[in-house]
């Protein structure tokens, strides 16, 4: 398969289907019971992620992508940590002998893609570099459908995928969660902060507005609030603001 | 007579059906059996014997190829996307060089099994094929996993060509 190069433009698609990014209402539950899991190991996403200098929570997306985040199976693929991996790539890892810890085989899992090697992990790159985990198939063979590795449960991915016998199908659809929503999902919560936020915009409205999404993220980074980012700047966003900084948004009517 | 015999199959046997040499570089690998190699480069699969090169694939993240006792078949498997591995058949055609087979064996065998256990072939997640072993030079057995809500199911299946 082709590589896809890291360019200008590829960096300005993902920021700008970052930011537009909704996760369908139906998946609220779903999302924030994955979310919970990943939050309570981050220490183990973080073990492995800090000794090779990866951000934990793309260990995290990547593992409930590929193994459903059960700590006894390798990260290359799913199998079972007792013995090395039997599927592609096979006879991992080299060194050591099973059964492995999660830990061994995460650290070899990533190395094994280079991922170690990676300076750049900033938003836009992380996604690309998530797409280029999966493969590049959607975005080179079906460039209709932005890949559900990334965007399922999102309003960016309605349906198409392949299946079992690597045909290709329009009508089927994901059931996983994709790895941004889970990003999504952990910045919302101010378990991470992530490199493209801009500074917050100060208003309060009962409708969307532009950059209010930027300002809901932002309060997002402090405890005890966790803002669904909806763009829709109003009471629970204006209440954020009064909790933290003791004054409602700019046009709160709570102000007069 | 009988000891230089056996000891010709001693050598020749490890090179054919276990222990295929495998050089690693930076972006390039070569798997030797005999004189068929086979080279894998930034996603594609090549073949080599003698001086002639044959592409096989160029549309997966990476591929294991296990060759035919007489060496006249390929059962390659295919990793299409890290969450989705199948096997290709291929066979040599005069020219020396290997070609897939036109019905493809994941087709079948995932139709045979969605029909023999009741599900559908599109709910399937991390759906994998792994060879196992060849039994003779047309017949090989394989083994398909995967999951469905949250269940997992493997299957071992063999196939005459």
């Amino acid at each position: 398969m082709s590589k896809i190069y890291y360019s200008n433009n590829l960096a300005e698609e993902y920021s700008s289907l970052y930011k537009n990014c909704e996760t369908k209402a139906s998946y609220y539950d779903e999302v924030d019971a994955l979310v919970d899991r990943i939050v309570d190991h981050r220490s183990r996403y973080e073990n492995v992620g800090d000794s090779l200098g990866i951000p934990w929570y793309f260990i995290a997306a990547i593992h409930n992508m590929e193994s459903s985040q059960n700590f006894s199976r390798h990260l290359h693929n799913g199998d079972p940590l007792t013995a090395r991996t039997k599927n592609i790539p096979e006879g991992r890892p080299k060194q050591g002998n099973p059964p492995f810890t999660w830990e061994e085989s995460a650290v070899d899992a990533l190395k094994l893609r280079r991922l170690h090697q990676v300076q750049d992990w900033s938003l836009p790159h992380m996604l690309y570099e998530l797409e280029g985990y999966n493969g590049w198939g959607y975005r080179l063979y079906h460039t209709h459908v932005l890949s559900p590795y990334l965007w399922s449960f999102s309003e960016h991915y309605v349906s198409g995928k392949y299946i079992a016998d690597a045909t290709w199908s329009d009508t089927a659809k994901s059931r996983q969660c994709g790895a941004v929503i889970l990003i999504k999902r952990l910045e919302e919560r101010g378990e991470i902060t992530l490199h493209t936020i801009a500074d917050p915009i100060f208003f309060y409205s009962t409708h969307e507005e532009a950059e209010a999404d930027k300002l809901q993220q932002f309060l997002n980074q402090f405890d005890g609030v966790a803002l669904r980012v909806d763009g829709w700047p109003g009471e629970k966003t204006s209440n954020a603001m009064e909790k933290l900084f003791g004054f409602y948004l700019k046009d709160d009517p709570r102000n007069d | 007579m009988t000891k230089y015999l056996l000891l010709i199959l001693l050598i020749t046997f490890p090179l054919l059906e276990v222990g295929c040499q495998e050089i690693q570089t930076h972006d390039t690998q070569v798997k030797q059996v005999s004189t068929l190699s086979f080279i894998k480069k930034d996603g594609t699969l090549q073949s080599k014997e003698g001086n002639r090169i044959c592409l096989l694939a160029d549309d997966a993240i990476d591929y294991e190829v296990f060759v035919s006792p007489d060496t006249n078949m390929l059962a390659v498997e295919t990793l299409i996307m890290s969450d989705l591995q199948i096997i290709r058949i291929y066979k040599k055609d005069t020219t020396a060089c290997f070609h897939p087979l036109k019905d493809p064996l994941s087709t079948k065998l995932w139709h045979n099994l969605s029909v023999k256990k009741g599900f559908v072939v599109e709910d399937v997640s991390h759906p994998r094929m792994k060879f196992l072993k060849w039994t003779g030079n047309k017949q090989i057995t394989v083994e398909l996993s995967g999951e469905i809500d949250n269940q997992f199911i493997t299957e071992n299946i063999s196939l005459k060509f």
